[in-house]
């Protein structure tokens, strides 16, 4: 008569609960996961078979009835992953794009209620993850990187792909513009001295985000999902505001100097210091202060409408 | 602590009729047509986290449509401790929405700090029943409500397992107060995969602690069927329908439709269909259903994974 295999039996809640996780999320299947280390280290089978754990059904093998979980397991989290990245899908070919995913599921396993979080580092997996851009010779001794490559665009796609599932979900300006009495259009710096409008703060709203890409991945994701024709664009530095209005997603593409100017708002600058920032970022030598001025009146006008800024704070006596 | 009316009908709780899960594919038809739906049903993770559309719309459908918060990332059944911040999103969105009860599964959906994002099945025996019991007394003293459990669909069996579904779930209920969301497409799923009588689930349960019943399609694989809320409701489960609620005296009824999601007028049609049996004087000495006939195979698809998967992607002008 055969001795039980102490191992086996009895087993908590908590190892089986282990031992299941570990077998069905294992990423070469049910039977690879039963011999895991991970596994194993919780319930080790050894020569004893799978029914000792789970039991078969009449038409079904525990291994088949495990199964189902397993491939549930990772074909759930990429559907979502899909549904969330679409212009990386059509990018890659929905073969390359699960590949990818289910690297990332791999080392970053979901952790949150939510499945809009399952994504939240994605692009930087991206980033670490990367193969080397060629280097390109220039010179007997310097060496420059290549101009942007194929994964700085896949890069590119998943950052704004996921600021805009971020914006869209996160905290938004409707129930402030609601609050404000719908005057969101107006100028609201009437009143202030040209001493007090420099010494301002500008709040940006929670939802504003500053995107710097590589490509001009925006019109490409537009593309995707206005279901059209899109092809791969040429590198272009592309600087973005990501907003949003009536709980809908907008994207405006900006200068260098308008993104300056955001960058320095959002960061806490006083206008005046924020202008000074936006000035030294402009490409031009010949800056034209003057026409900088007046162009400020202009995009202030357009960014409380959009609406970006959210209130002005005046300097304190 | 004394919740309801433990021992009247439904806990006490109202029949609300006939009901739909809300899905955002719908959003823009609820809002513009304000069908004459009885009352919706939401998944609380798509809306417990968002400061977005989603949240604006619930809130609007809230102020002309009863709403029950429906959960998938409780976790009632895992070993690892209690989320105290997912409950405290749970309460404020419950209050926020006036739901008028909260439910969840018989689950467990990860350990180890992981969220598998499927509904994981227990080892029904004693020690697990503690387990759960003791969590159940936690969760509702926190909700300050008796929480509503439903049984899952389920793919394995434990060789742990030391009694039936139906008397688990039935003494949980005894024990803790809580009531229970029976779910009849379950119920026909998981008594097709472990080879039971459908009907003898039924019978076993405490007919008074049904706050709601769940209706769906699923996926009939040949060796095992899948709950995948692709389709519609198939006669075999509108049968199991039928029983229960002569068991049961009449309960607040839900479709669920997840994937594949047809027009809202299908939608709320397919869960029209109940008021067939609903318009019938509930009768016991009816006969009930020869089963295992109850189980035959009406259709085949290909591969496809178990619901959850809820994701509200974002929209982007």
């Amino acid at each position: 008569m055969t001795k039980p295999d102490q191992n086996l039996a009895p087993r908590s809640l908590d190892q089986l609960q282990r031992w299941m996780q570990s077998v069905i999320t294992h990423p070469a299947g049910i039977e690879a996961g039963v011999m895991s280390g991970s596994s194993r280290g919780v319930i080790d089978l050894g020569a004893s078979p799978l029914d000792e754990v789970v039991l078969p059904s009449q038409r079904l093998s525990s291994a088949d009835r495990l199964r189902v979980y397993g491939n549930a397991y990772f074909a759930r989290l990429l559907e979502c992953l899909r549904a969330e990245f679409p212009a990386m899908v059509r990018a890659l070919g929905e073969a390359a794009f699960d590949g990818l995913a289910f690297g990332y599921l791999l080392e970053h396993p979901s952790q949150s209620d939510t499945l809009t979080r399952l994504a939240a580092t994605l692009p930087e997996y991206l980033e670490q993850t990367r193969p080397p851009r060629e280097a390109l010779q220039t010179g007997a001794d310097s060496i420059e990187e290549n101009s942007p490559d194929f994964a700085d665009f896949l890069i590119d796609l998943a950052r704004l792909e996921r600021t805009y599932n971020e914006v869209f979900d996160g905290a938004g300006p409707e129930a402030v513009s609601a609050q404000a009495g719908g005057q969101a259009g107006g100028w609201p710096y009437e009143g202030l001295t040209p001493e007090q409008f420099v010494q301002s703060r500008i709040v940006l709203h929670e939802c504003v985000r500053l995107v710097s890409l590589k490509f001009p991945v925006h019109e490409y994701i537009t593309a995707v999902r206005r279901n059209e024709e899109a092809t791969f664009p040429d590198a272009r530095p592309t600087l973005l505001v990501v907003t949003r209005r009536d709980f809908i997603v907008r994207r405006i593409e900006v200068t260098p100097i308008q993104f300056a100017l955001l960058t320095a708002l959002q960061q806490g600058d006083s206008i005046g210091n924020a202008l000074l920032a936006a000035h030294a970022a402009q490409l031009s030598g010949s800056a034209d202060l003057t026409q900088l001025a007046n162009d400020v009146h202009h995009w202030f006008f357009e960014w409380t409408a959009a609406p970006l800024f959210q209130r002005i704070e005046e300097p304190t006596a | 602590m004394s919740f309801h009316h433990p021992s009247s009908p439904r806990l006490g709780y109202p029949n609300l009729g006939l009901g739909v899960g809300l899905r955002s594919v719908h959003f823009e038809h609820i809002l513009r047509e304000q069908p004459a739906v009885d009352w919706f049903e939401v998944i609380s993770e798509n809306f417990m986290n968002s400061r977005g559309r989603p949240r604006y719309v619930l809130d609007q459908i809230a102020e002309r449509y009863p709403i029950v918060m429906h959960g998938v990332s409780l976790s009632i059944g895992s070993t690892d401790p209690l989320n105290r911040e997912y409950l405290r999103k749970l309460k404020l969105l419950a209050e926020a929405t006036r739901a008028v009860w909260v439910s969840d599964h018989v689950c467990w959906t990860g350990v180890a700090g992981v969220n598998t994002h499927d509904l994981l099945p227990l080892p029904y025996n004693e020690p697990t029943l503690k387990h759960v019991v003791e969590r159940v007394r936690i969760v509702q003293d926190f909700l300050e409500r008796p929480l509503i459990l439903e049984n899952p669909s389920s793919y394995v069996t434990f060789a742990d397992s030391t009694m039936s579904e139906w008397e688990f779930v039935a003494r949980l209920a005894d024990e803790t107060g809580c009531g229970l969301l029976l779910d009849v497409n379950n119920v026909y799923v998981s008594a097709f995969n472990h080879d039971f009588d459908p009907v003898e689930f039924l019978k076993g349960l405490p007919h008074e602690r049904v706050v709601q019943m769940h209706l769906a399609g699923h996926a009939d694989c040949g060796t095992h069927c899948i709950d995948t809320h692709d389709g519609p409701v198939i006669d075999p489960v509108w049968e199991l329908y039928r029983v229960a609620h002569e068991l049961t005296g009449g309960v607040s009824t839900l479709l669920e439709w997840d994937a594949n999601i047809p027009a809202f007028p299908v939608v709320h049609a397919e869960v029209l269909r109940a008021k067939r049996f609903l318009d019938k004087v509930p009768s016991l000495a009816s006969p009930l259903v020869a089963s295992p006939s109850i189980l035959r195979v009406e259709q085949s698809r290909g591969p496809l994974h178990p619901h959850p998967s809820h994701l509200i992607t974002a929209e982007v002008e």
